[in-house]
């Protein structure tokens, strides 16, 4: 699957999830989103502006965790597939 | 239960229902694509014994026994026919079985987890995101997923039916032993089974297609409202109170 197809909701909604199981890399995230490396920064950065996710130090490792601003974000989201379940 | 308790079990239930939810997407899927399979592979194995037959000269088409060099005209006419419908029968094999295998990648249930922030399930948004890039890739502005899976879906009654009566055609293997009328009887009948199991779950996935495409746009909204958040703390966005 090529990145530059994938919707801006696919990207950030992934790593919103990724991220809220457990701190997580930035090579982690490329390796797993599938992304180009530039693409990963700019959506980090996003996210980071929005406080959606958190910068972790650890052991001089950068870290990104997902922040309880990004899990009300994320569960508006899984709400919004519920909603479409729902109506049936 | 304190708030912040509340929030991480509607987090939790909402993940919850929608595993559930794409569970029972995933399984109808698994059918479709199973009763499809069987279907190809015993329409595969009933033509390649009745080529054989014929090539034996165990059985004599009842068309050529009528017609004669005619009918034999009109048999191989049939069997390419049933080839080529055979063949369609495959590439629906393929379509589906692209998004099973998408989706048994990304949906999975961490038992194990300790941490009692995290949620116990994952794979929701890359089960929703594989279901997004199919739509990229199948729904162009022309033929949109939809008008594919309704093409499928008169392809499987059409394509079904015919199979099915065309088989009837060439049922009556006349001088074959009756081990192998038996064989091609039964054959016939799962036949028969399998492209109602594979019609009825075509329905029931064109309603899942419609369903998702609808979908789509709400979560483009929901990526606009994210570019809109404010820098503070503070959330814009509705928050729903668990039950």
């Amino acid at each position: 699957m090529s990145s530059s197809r994938r919707n801006k909701f696919e990207i950030w909604a992934e790593v919103l999830e990724f991220c809220l199981r457990a701190k997580r890399t930035q090579t982690w995230l490329l390796r797993e989103t599938r992304l180009k490396t530039s693409a990963t920064k700019e959506t980090l950065q996003f996210l980071l502006s929005r406080n959606l996710i958190e910068e972790l130090n650890e052991d001089n490792i950068t870290k990104y965790h997902t922040t309880a601003r990004g899990e009300e974000v994320l569960k508006r989201f899984y709400t919004l597939v519920n909603d479409y379940f729902d109506l049936k | 239960m304190n708030k912040t308790e509340n929030k991480e079990n509607g987090l939790i239930q909402s993940q919850r229902s929608l595993y559930t939810e794409f569970k029972r997407i995933n399984r109808l899927f698994k059918i479709h694509f199973s009763s499809l399979t069987l279907l190809f592979l015993l329409a595969l194995g009933y033509i390649i014994l009745w080529t054989y037959l014929v090539f034996t000269g165990q059985t004599i088409p009842e068309l050529s026994q009528i017609y004669g060099l005619f009918g034999t005209i009109v048999t191989i006419l049939i069997t390419s026919v049933l080839s080529l419908l055979i063949i369609q029968i495959g590439i629906q094999i393929i379509f589906y079985g692209l998004f099973i295998v998408r989706g048994n990648r990304s949906l999975k249930q961490t038992k194990e987890d300790k941490t009692p922030r995290t949620a116990p399930y994952e794979g929701i948004v890359l089960y929703i995101t594989n279901f997004s890039a199919f739509f990229s890739r199948y729904s162009k502005q022309k033929t949109t997923l939809v008008k594919r899976v309704q093409t499928f879906l008169f392809f499987n009654f059409f394509s079904g039916f015919f199979v099915v009566f065309l088989f009837t055609r060439i049922l009556d293997t006349g001088s074959a032993n009756v081990l192998i009328n038996i064989s091609m009887v039964i054959i016939f009948l799962l036949l028969l089974f399998f492209w109602l199991i594979s019609l009825m779950t075509s329905f029931k996935i064109q309603k899942e297609i419609v369903r998702w495409e609808k979908l789509f746009p709400k979560l483009e909204e929901w990526a606009q409202e994210l570019e809109q958040l404010s820098l503070e703390n503070s959330i814009s966005i509705d928050e729903e109170t668990p039950p």
